[in-house]
């Protein structure tokens, strides 16, 4: 049978390497061996897993099956959290990942993707964007806010917002308050407005290699035309995709990237913004995979590790809100259970992302807590969307809204 | 309609469907295990996920009406072919039936389903202050599955000569049969024999052949108020072997496993993260070690009132000195073998494995057991001439052995395994060649030595030297499973 499909030996030798443990499907003792992995969470079998997707590629490399439609299916319905990688390393790298952004490539390039992603990509292609949305609105978000336009006057910092804060109206006062904040701090901030175009972090993970370098190359080209070497965003995939993906193709250069959370705390410890209002909430704080595992540290040329999670920033901001009181999940960091929005399943499989968001927000409830923090505009998409469909109670915040609201 | 479709429409009917499949896609990933070479699988029928006993019982009972085999994967982990079909049969994959059902701190056991990690049963165990035994095997493989098939680890001289207590299993007619003390339902789950003969017995190393392990009790121990790794080192191998022997049957560790030195070195590894095998494992003359480094160390577990392992440390050292090892102080061993104290430590003491990121050695090479064997103590012996001969003739470096007494050092284990460096379709011929190989080998092993291989789909053949003790089983796999559906693929009978 020839499909087509060859991995390359590091992939390949993975997956004939894998000793089927399934420890990729739940946290390690610090977690007490919880169930972690989505996919195998909902479907069980052992095919909906980083062992099983192995087992199908190293199936695909030898030729003994054809890249099917349920192949296809299955290989889409994984969310990229990464939490598999947590506790698997099996092979001569240790991001595991690379497994399933290689056979997702795969996938494109034999045009067995979800209808949802060819839409999306279509509307990338057209418009510059994720979410299928005209070009010309991109900077609709920032509309009043005064700050700079990076494409026509110089600025320090470059406040990147995303795809989804820039269209998804009901989360621009999350962008709107991170400019604010900037600014307040004393930064000198910029914004691309209607110019910004995707990161291209999500058209990787959905396996368009080709989209996502030539969105790398326009935004890296941007930057320079602009003379920006510091970037701010609030979106956790575009953290991921500058930081991290940007450096593993050579194109992040000597840009410093940073998450708004990351920047804020660290603008609050050089006291430039300080806390002062009371937020008498009880909150519990959900870790982005993009925040998190995804940017642990990852091999670098010469091998040099290099890690960026994020995961005291945010909890150290929430603290420093007086009144509001913080209190963890079971699941949290590097073991945390994902919102389920991530690796185009919200487009792909919108039921299935909203019962991973939905076992999540069971997990947040049974912390007492009133409300759901996250740093994520894809986060708190999909929980909103899994509590207005559920009628929970439950508040959903995007940190920066509570930030803003305490200063 | 084939069986299988009758089957699975049956099945359908009484699962839910979100529980059964006959997707080849689903199916593919169960059909390959590290034992598998490039391009050879064979695909099962259907995947079916029971999560009760009464689902098992209506799974075989169907199954065996259309006469369907099946294969029992209890959590998938098994690398030599053990839990992946070979003759289309249909996966019973019990990971679902997940459950400690009990720890019992009285009677010191605990009750698991199949699907019960060893991950689980350590964790849940040390919050009463107890230890199981714990195998080399992976920490996310099942204990069920492990402990049938008798396995080495930390508690191997503590739990002679096993650690199960009683099961409950299903046969292919559909028969629940619980076993030991367990089988009067008032009794409890605490021991393995009762006034009948033995019937734990035998299912342990069926393989599946004879029905569905549902529910083990299995030995749990007191944690002692101290657990320390002692380790000794060794020129050569017999001093070290009459070592373990002596330490075992003087009842002075729970546990104790000769690593010979390419092992040692191949568990630096763990931990270190290093991407490639050192040098030095590779070198042709694979007996003698590089220089500064010992041929082997044992490792033992010691456990119990803090003056008592006092003694006991210095009464093993002493022996080890007599017969011209040595001790080696946790800082020497440290320093030589980071990893190897960091795995030893983890498992052996602590009683819980490594992450799988950090216990991993495959990202370096692909581990091929040569022979998983158990013989008598002076046998062993001539098992470490015949294995240098067998890898001089047949291998190529890096190969490795390991060694540790089962049956209070009456037998010892004898494991060797030959080390993969290529990728899989580079080394295909010589994966083959050493197959073939160590299936003439089998033979010599025991008919030479008395070697008895085990943890392996078996040679048909090796049943028929049993003589009278294989009809009888064969009789009673009639009566039991009358028309073989039950892992025919393992060769058992």
């Amino acid at each position: 049978m020839n499909n087509g499909i060859k991995l390359d030996k590091r992939l390949y030798n993975f997956t004939t390497r894998c000793v089927r443990c399934a420890e990729c499907t739940f946290g390690y003792k610090n977690a007490e061996f919880e169930l972690f992995c989505p996919i195998y969470n909902k479907f069980n079998f052992f095919t909906y897993s980083l062992g099983g997707i192995a087992q199908l590629a190293r199936a695909l490399h030898e030729g003994r099956i054809n890249l099917t439609e349920s192949v296809m299916d299955i290989v889409y319905h994984c969310t990229n959290c990464g939490a598999c990688a947590e506790v698997c390393a099996e092979v001569d790298f240790p991001d595991m990942m690379e497994l399933q952004h290689e056979v997702r490539a795969r996938c494109v390039e034999a045009g067995q993707v979800p209808f949802a992603h060819m839409a999306v990509i279509e509307g990338l292609k057209k418009d510059d964007n994720m979410m299928q949305k005209p070009k010309a609105e991109r900077g609709k978000w920032a509309e009043g806010l005064e700050v700079k336009d990076i494409t026509q006057e110089k600025a320090e910092v470059y406040y990147h917002a995303g795809c989804r804060y820039c269209f998804d109206e009901e989360l621009w006062p999350a962008a709107r308050s991170a400019v604010n904040l900037l600014k307040k701090a004393g930064i000198d901030v910029g914004i691309a407005g209607k110019d910004e175009t995707c990161c291209g972090g999500r058209a990787f993970e959905i396996g368009y290699q080709g989209e996502f370098i030539k969105y790398a190359e326009n935004n890296v080209e941007m930057l320079r035309t602009a003379g920006i070497k510091t970037v701010v965003t609030s979106c956790s995939d575009g953290y991921y995709a500058f930081k991290v993906l940007y450096d593993k193709i050579d194109k992040k250069g000597d840009l410093q990237v940073f998450h708004i959370t990351e920047y804020l705390d660290r603008l609050m410890k050089e006291g430039r913004l300080r806390l002062t209002k009371s937020a008498p909430l009880t909150v519990t704080y959900h870790d982005p995979c993009h925040l998190g595992r995804k940017v642990e540290p990852w091999l670098r040329k010469e091998e040099k590790l290099e890690a960026a999670e994020i995961y005291q920033p945010p909890r150290d901001l929430l603290n420093r809100i007086p009144a509001l009181k913080l209190i963890e999940m079971r699941r949290i960091k590097e073991n945390a259970w994902c919102c389920g929005a991530g690796g185009g399943i919200i487009d792909a499989h919108p039921d299935f992302a909203r019962w991973v968001a939905s076992e999540r927000i069971e997990e947040a409830k049974a912390t007492g807590a009133e409300a759901i923090v996250t740093a994520c505009p894809w986060c708190k998409r999909n929980f909103s969307d899994a509590i207005k469909e559920s009628g929970e109670r439950l508040k959903i915040y995007d940190i920066v809204e509570l930030i803003e609201q305490a200063r | 309609m084939s069986n299988v479709d009758l089957l699975y429409q049956e099945l359908i009917s009484t699962f839910p469907e979100e529980r059964v499949s006959r997707d080849e896609a689903i199916r593919t990933s169960y059909a390959t295990d590290l034992s598998s070479p490039p391009g050879v699988a064979t695909l099962p029928a259907l995947v079916v996920l029971p999560k009760t006993t009464d689902e098992v019982k209506s799974l075989l009972v169907a199954a065996n009406r259309f006469k369907v085999p099946v294969v029992p994967m209890s959590r998938g982990s098994n690398i030599a072919g053990l839990a992946v079909p070979h003759k289309g049969e249909v996966v019973v994959d019990l990971r679902l039936m997940n459950k400690i059902i009990e720890i019992n701190t009285d009677a010191a056991y605990a009750v698991v389903e199949p699907g019960v990690t060893h991950h689980q049963l350590s964790l849940a165990a040390s919050k009463k202050g107890l230890i199981n035994h714990l195998p080399t095997a992976t920490g996310g493989g099942s204990t069920v599955a492990n402990y049938l098939m008798r396995p080495s680890g930390n508690l191997s001289a503590k739990w002679d000569p096993d650690p199960i207590l009683a099961l409950e299993v299903v046969t292919p007619s559909g028969d629940i049969i619980r076993t030991g003390s367990a089988s009067f339902g008032t009794a409890g789950w605490r021991a393995r024999y009762g006034p009948f003969p033995d019937l734990t017995g035998l299912f342990a190393c069926s393989y599946g052949t004879l029905g569905i392990v549902t529910k083990m009790s299995v030995k749990l121990y007191e944690r002692g108020e101290e657990e320390r790794l002692l380790i000794t080192k060794f020129d050569s191998f017999p001093p070290a072997l009459e070592y373990m022997k002596l330490i075992v049957r003087r009842n002075l560790v729970d546990g104790v496993t000769f690593w010979n030195w390419v092992w040692n070195l191949f568990h630096e590894l763990m931990v270190s993260k290093a991407q490639k095998l050192p040098e030095e494992m590779m070198k042709e003359d694979q007996r003698t070690p590089p220089p500064g480094i010992p041929f082997g160390i044992a490792s033992a577990r010691l456990s119990g009132c803090k003056e008592v392992v006092d003694v006991q440390e210095k009464t093993c050292i002493r022996l080890a000195r007599e017969l011209g090892g040595d001790y080696m102080p946790l800082e020497e061993i440290k320093t030589i073998h980071p990893g190897t104290w960091a795995y030893l430590n983890s498992y052996f003491v602590e009683g819980i494995h490594l992450k799988p990121g950090e216990e991993s050695t495959m990202r370096a090479a692909l581990w091929l057991p040569g022979w998983l064997i158990n013989a008598e103590p002076s046998k062993i012996l001539e098992l470490e001439e015949e294995m240098w001969d067998f890898a001089r003739r047949e291998a190529k470096p890096p190969y490795m052995f390991r060694v540790l007494p089962f049956n209070h050092a009456r037998e010892f284990f004898f494991a060797f395994v030959i080390l993969i460096t290529g990728s899989l379709e580079e080394e295909k011929d010589y994966m083959v060649h050493l197959r073939n190989a160590y299936a003439t080998l089998y033979h010599t092993l025991l008919a030479k030595h008395g070697a008895i291989m085990f943890r392996f789909r078996q040679d048909p053949t090796f049943l028929a030297l049993t003589g009278p003790y294989g009809e009888l089983l064969r009789k009673i796999k009639n009566l039991v499973d009358p028309n073989n559906i039950m892992h025919p693929g393992v060769n058992l009978f």
